[in-house]
């Protein structure tokens, strides 16, 4: 604890007077503004009954002083009380209305005083027979912490904190009723008929037995004094315990707890379950008599609560880790940014690069429209297929850990809510609730869903809204609502037969209506193949884990969580636009798209909700950009991710197809580009084969072959190509 | 020492630890039996941490004033509980400086074998011999060895680098024996001095971790290293027998016992070994089952069984829950310390209805199997805890539960008589007390040893992996490959070898494809 000894009170209090009274901020109209002059005036008209004392005004003021309170508050806190009472009577216009009995009272005190100052300026009165002045207070006094200062975890509130202003965070567990207590307790004697007083400072007290009054103690004639429920004062109470929240916990430890009083206006803020953020004293709990003699050496702490916010009504952001900071703005800038965040994440899989860029595009999600009281989702759903084995369930659950709101679930759901909700008896009251299933506790979050291929038909009725309208309807035992589900779908699910079967169609080797799949943005086949590059790639990734006790060192560094988090955070905030130019290519990208399934007889389906797939992806690809604008290159890639994925399903087993190498499926590609052209542009060929999923160099290769061949002529600034 | 207080302590602290660090020393200090022992006394206590509790805040010094003469004493408060008795007219004023030190509940270690208790005892002959001038009772009774009711430790951030303790370590304290009041806590401020509850605790002035339970010296581990092969065959051999006969599945079951962690990655965790055994014939079940898993425990440090049926997974607390009324973690039958070997019996498993309990609770043991995590319930939220609990599920068909590795077992025609069997095995090692023992240390410490990989052997390695995934896409994927390194390297340390050859690498192959050729 600082040194407050050194300080000089009195100087202290006149700073503190001439704060109250002359402190000026700017408001909203940019006026000078008496900050607490304005609310003086109110507390003397009792029109206000806290004052909030914010140390950020009082720092501007005088740091020195604002330092101080913090280190010393309760003496401070009590401080201000006097200096608010002082000046009080100097703010008061007109007399107050009385509001209640204690007013009453208190305004007869004054008056008895006055009168008692005028018979006789009497000092020997006993100084239980003066008011003490939390008797004349109707007001409270509150601090709110500096706006820098960081929020401590509990676990770091030590015995340094002791008597310092502090905030914390965390999660109430338990909270007891309001109850009064007293502050003031007042007695009258049957004998002289004086009334006593006794602040109560601590949570019991020794009611007092005898008149202190001169005349009675010097007669002992066993007068007694009765407490005077009426003429005491009391405040309301209520006191609450705190825990850490689970991302304060260190690896291996068990999550600490706090107990908080709230007194006053500070009451009634959280119920048990709530996030909350306390500004608080930190106070070890005096007790008295018998009981400190028990508990021996001990000495139980609390934190004398001034400000509460509940969490949970705010807005998310102020339960996320903050916002970023320059250097990791710069950690995650660059031009590969888009690929580094898909690597990082769930770093432990190898491989699988395009359908970790779906996931991140998912995370981010497109934007909602509504034009014209149609409701056009922005999220996207995914769902992955694939062999058994090949790592489905570990990309879900990561992205479950990754995503701010999120639920894990299975197709055959493990509780009894299911994936929709449920009508649930309350055992205590016996009144029907509704409980939210899985899809409705993932509002605005992702909803994973394993094993999707062994859905209750129930639920899969259901989720056939929730994917378009993003609500779920339910009328069951006479209840008939519609909650909302504006959830994004990941789903998992395995081929009906074991493997899959690149000669069925979809719907056949999953088992699902093709109305559910087509609500699929994105359907991605995981397949597990040998391929030479790739597995000695695996093989070296897997032998450096067991040999080095960590992550190979990748091209790229893996983000952290938190990191992805905010950023991703970020990204949500942004709603960019498609602009009229772009319009057209998209539309143009779609009819090709058409004209491609029913050419080469597509087992997958292509619809119009391919366009908004398209759209959707796109718009997330410019989320991620962190721009207002959707690009032409935003598109691009969404129609290879969309390619890609198809051509997933598609892949058929080396040894019954024909293979036919990829310089050859280019050429095909641009062969289809050219139509009946002879001349085509090289910019055109690139952008076209990026958006059927080639890369450059594959198509380099696939220009200068044909080239070789004299198939077609390279003009000497390598812009164009001629067919001969 | 054994007139050791707190007030000598706090008084000539660098002498008395000078005297405690002393070789042998530590060993002298008695360990804590029963509450019978004096308060105050200096004592040894070893104990799984239960739970970790808020931290208290004590005033560093106190003084007791003597209203009658005013003279006063100066008291220190560490190390203590409570203020001592006051004789009439003495007053006690507390000082103003806070002190903070943390409490630990600690229970005797969950699981821990009957021959592990008798080891601490009967190894170390100084240490018995205290214990006898300290209490007779205790010799002739082996099984009160150790303290069987929670037990608060303090621990001083001063003296003992508290961050480093984790829930579920073992950990050694020597200290002051004392007791401590609770209050349990119902909500009522005023009501809680009515429900006051006494217990003992120990205010620590030093404290081990302790890894495996083994004496902790040079001597043993390089005995043991350089026997190592012989001891495998020895320990190869036994188990073959109580697997009637049957070498393949003895090989894994070795490993199962020996594997340890050695890297953890998010959920990648190289080092797990959850095997299941399966095709244990259906008419010798249960009592097969009971037998094995008797020479488990028999063999290994500490053990537990579930026997998993509808009624106990409906029924049982597996999952550690915070209880908010007396501010405590309850104890959960899977809060287990590192390496205490879990078999689970599915042999005797009915057809039937699991409720929601049944459900958390199978779902916690697919997840310590798969992941070796563990989500403990704090009502509002969940915490992972990171576990090592090698698990061996027995069933008779394809298990329930998840699992790295799995095996067929084929009983040797001729192992007819299942009791008779388990009885030789037992008896044989009854027999040889000197070779059980090493046994048992080559279990506990074997996988331990530094293991280094040349780059040139993995090269090969790498190579290998890709040319069986040419031969057969299908049934090589990477998970294949991780448990081959960790089949290579058991295969390796278990013969006292501490790095890789073609030799090892090979035989790993072999006994991998035998393996995948039996399941088929």
């Amino acid at each position: 604890m600082a040194k407050a000894g050194f300080r000089d009170y009195e100087a202290d209090k006149a700073k503190l007077t001439e704060f109250l009274q002359n402190y000026e901020t700017l408001d909203s109209n940019n006026q000078n503004h008496a900050k607490y002059a304005v609310q003086l005036a109110k507390l003397a008209h009792r029109e206000q009954v806290s004052l909030h004392i914010e140390l950020d005004d009082l720092d501007h003021f005088d740091n020195s002083l604002a330092d101080a309170v913090s280190a010393n508050c309760r003496r401070y806190s009590s401080m201000i009380a006097d200096v608010v009472q002082d000046l009080l009577p100097s703010y008061k216009d007109h007399e107050p209305e009385n509001k209640d009995a204690l007013d009453v009272y208190i305004q007869h005190r004054i008056l008895a005083q006055q009168r008692q100052r005028m018979i006789q300026a009497d000092e020997n009165v006993a100084p239980t027979n003066r008011y003490p002045p939390e008797l004349m207070r109707r007001f409270e006094i509150y601090f709110k912490d500096l706006s820098t200062k960081k929020e401590l975890p509990i676990r770091d509130v030590k015995a340094n904190s002791i008597g310092r202003l502090i905030s914390v965070r965390g999660i109430v567990m338990r909270s007891t009723e309001v109850k009064p207590m007293v502050v003031v307790a007042t007695y009258s004697c049957d004998l002289c008929g004086g009334e006593t007083y006794q602040p109560v400072n601590s949570l019991t007290f020794k009611p007092l037995e005898f008149c202190p009054s001169a005349e009675c103690s010097a007669n002992k004639p066993g007068s007694r004094l009765y407490l005077q429920t009426r003429g005491s004062k009391f405040i309301k109470f209520q006191e609450l315990k705190i825990q850490e929240l689970s991302d304060q916990v260190p690896i291996g430890n068990i999550p600490r707890s706090l107990t908080v009083l709230c007194r006053g206006e500070a009451t009634r803020q959280a119920v048990p379950g709530d996030h909350i953020s306390v500004t608080g004293i930190f106070l070890p709990l005096v007790r008295s008599g018998f009981r400190q003699i028990q508990q021996g050496l001990l000495s139980d702490t609390f934190l004398e609560a001034h400000n509460i916010e509940c969490l949970n009504k705010l807005n998310e952001e102020k339960l996320g880790e903050g916002e970023l900071s320059e250097e990791e703005v710069l950690e995650l800038a660059g031009d590969d940014f888009y690929t580094k965040l898909a690597a990082s994440l769930a770093p432990e899989i190898y491989g699988h690069e395009d359908v970790k860029k779906a996931l991140l595009l998912l995370l981010v999600g497109g934007v909602d429209r509504a034009p014209d009281g149609m409701k056009i989702r922005g999220s996207i759903n995914i769902c992955l297929m694939g062999d058994p084995g090949v790592a489905k369930s570990q990309l879900l659950s990561y992205i479950e850990r990754l995503a701010r709101r999120s639920q894990y679930t299975t197709g055959r759901g493990s509780s009894g809510v299911g994936l929709t909700a449920a009508v649930m008896k309350d055992p205590l009251t016996n009144e029907m609730v509704l409980e939210g299933g899985a899809l409705v506790l993932a509002d605005q979050g992702v909803c994973c869903i394993d094993e999707f291929d062994k859905m209750a038909e129930s639920d899969r009725t259901a989720i056939h809204e929730v994917m378009e309208q993003q609500t779920i309807s339910i009328a069951k035992a006479g209840i008939m609502t519609r909650l909302n589900a504006r959830v994004s779908i990941l789903a998992a699910a395995n081929p009906a037969y074991g493997r899959y079967d690149p000669k069925r169609s979809i719907e056949a080797n999953i088992q699902l209506p093709a109305a559910l799949l087509s609500r699929f943005d994105l359907l991605w086949l995981i397949q597990d193949k040998p391929n030479r590059e790739n597995d000695l790639k695996l093989a070296q990734h897997i032998t450096y884990v067991h040999k080095h006790s960590c992550q190979p060192p990748s091209e790229v560094q893996a983000l952290d969580m938190s990191l992805m988090r905010r950023y991703i955070d970020l990204c949500k905030k942004k709603t960019p636009t498609v602009p009229v130019e772009l319009t057209e290519f998209l539309v143009d990208s779609y009819v090709d798209l058409r004209k491609d399934s029913r050419n080469n007889g597509d087992t997958t389906f292509t619809s119009a909700r391919n366009l908004l797939a398209i759209l959707r992806i796109s718009t997330a690809l410019a989320k991620l950009r962190l721009s207002d604008l959707v690009e032409r290159e935003d598109v691009v890639e969404a129609m290879r991710l969309l390619e890609m994925s198809k051509m997933s399903l598609m892949q058929t087993d080396e040894k019954t197809g024909r293979p036919q190498s990829v310089v050859d499926r280019i050429f095909n590609v641009i062969r289809e580009l050219a139509g009946g052209r002879t001349v085509v542009k090289m910019s055109d060929i690139r952008e076209y084969c990026t958006s059927k999923g080639f890369n450059t160099s594959q198509v380099d290769d696939c220009i200068e072959e044909y080239e070789m061949l004299n198939v077609w002529q390279v003009n000497q600034a390598k812009t164009t190509i001629t067919f001969i | 020492m054994d007139s050791w207080t707190a007030d000598i302590w706090n008084g000539n602290e660098e002498e008395c630890k000078r005297i405690l660090n002393e070789p042998g020393n530590w060993e002298k200090v008695p360990l804590l039996f029963d509450d019978k022992i004096a308060l105050g006394t200096f004592v040894r206590f070893k104990g799984m941490i239960q739970d970790i509790l808020n931290p208290e805040y004590y005033s560093s010094n106190f003084k007791i004033i003597n209203s009658e003469n005013d003279e006063f004493t100066l008291c220190q408060a560490k190390y203590h509980s409570s203020t001592k008795n006051l004789k009439p007219g003495e007053e006690v004023v507390f000082g103003d400086t806070m002190m903070e030190r943390q409490v630990f509940a600690c229970i005797p270690i969950p699981g821990l074998n009957e021959w592990a208790k008798d080891v601490t005892n009967t190894n170390q002959n100084a240490e018995a011999q205290l214990e006898e001038n300290i209490n007779k009772r205790i010799r002739l009774d082996p099984a009160c060895q150790k303290y069987f009711k929670e037990i608060f430790i303090f621990v001083y951030p001063e003296d003992i680098h508290s961050d480093e303790l984790k829930l579920n370590q073992i950990i050694e304290v020597v200290g002051f024996l004392d007791r401590r009041i609770i209050q349990e806590d119902n909500g009522d401020l005023e009501e809680q001095s009515s429900r006051a509850k006494e217990t003992h605790c120990i205010h620590a002035v030093q404290l081990k971790l302790l890894k495996n339970l083994i004496p902790d010296n040079e001597e043993t581990y390089k005995s043991i290293w350089n026997d190592a092969s012989n001891i495998h065959a020895e320990l190869k051999f036994v188990l073959t027998q109580a697997l009637l006969g049957d070498s393949l599945v003895a090989d894994y079951l070795l490993f199962y016992l020996v594997s340890t962690i050695y890297n953890r990655q998010n959920i990648l965790v190289p080092g797990k070994f959850s095997l299941n055994i399966r095709g244990i014939p259906r008419g010798i079940g249960q009592s097969y089952t009971k037998h094995l898993y008797s020479l488990i425990s028999y063999l290994v440090v500490k053990s537990e069984y579930l026997p998993i049926q509808i009624h106990t997974m409906n029924n049982m607390d597996m999952i550690p829950r915070k209880c908010y009324t007396s501010n405590r973690l309850l104890n959960g039958f899977l809060q287990l310390s590192d390496r205490t070997h879990l078999v689970l019996d599915e042999t005797d498993l009915q057809p039937g209805n699991l409720d929601n309990k049944g459900m958390l609770n199978l779902e916690a043991l697919k997840n310590i199997i798969s992941d070796q995590q563990m989500k403990y319930d704090f009502t509002y939220y969940g915490i992972d805890y990171e576990t090592q609990i090698p698990t061996l599920t027995l069933s008779i068909g394809k298990s329930l539960l998840p699992f790295d590795i799995d095996i067929v077992l084929k009983p040797d025609p001729s192992c007819s008589d299942v009791e008779e069997t388990m009885k030789s095995v037992h008896d044989y090692l009854k027999s040889q007390l000197p070779l059980l023992d090493k046994l048992r240390k080559y279990i506990a410490i074997i996988s331990t040893f530094p293991f280094k990989y040349e780059q040139d052997i993995l090269k090969v390695i790498e190579n290998d992996f890709v040319k069986m995934r040419m031969a057969d896409p299908k049934n090589v994927s990477t998970n294949d490959l991780h448990i081959l390194l960790m089949i290579s390297k058991l295969i390796a340390l278990c013969s006292g070898k501490n790095e890789f050859d073609n030799a090892i690498w090979e035989s790993g192959k072999s006994l991998e494809n035998q393996r995948k050729l039996r399941n088929k």
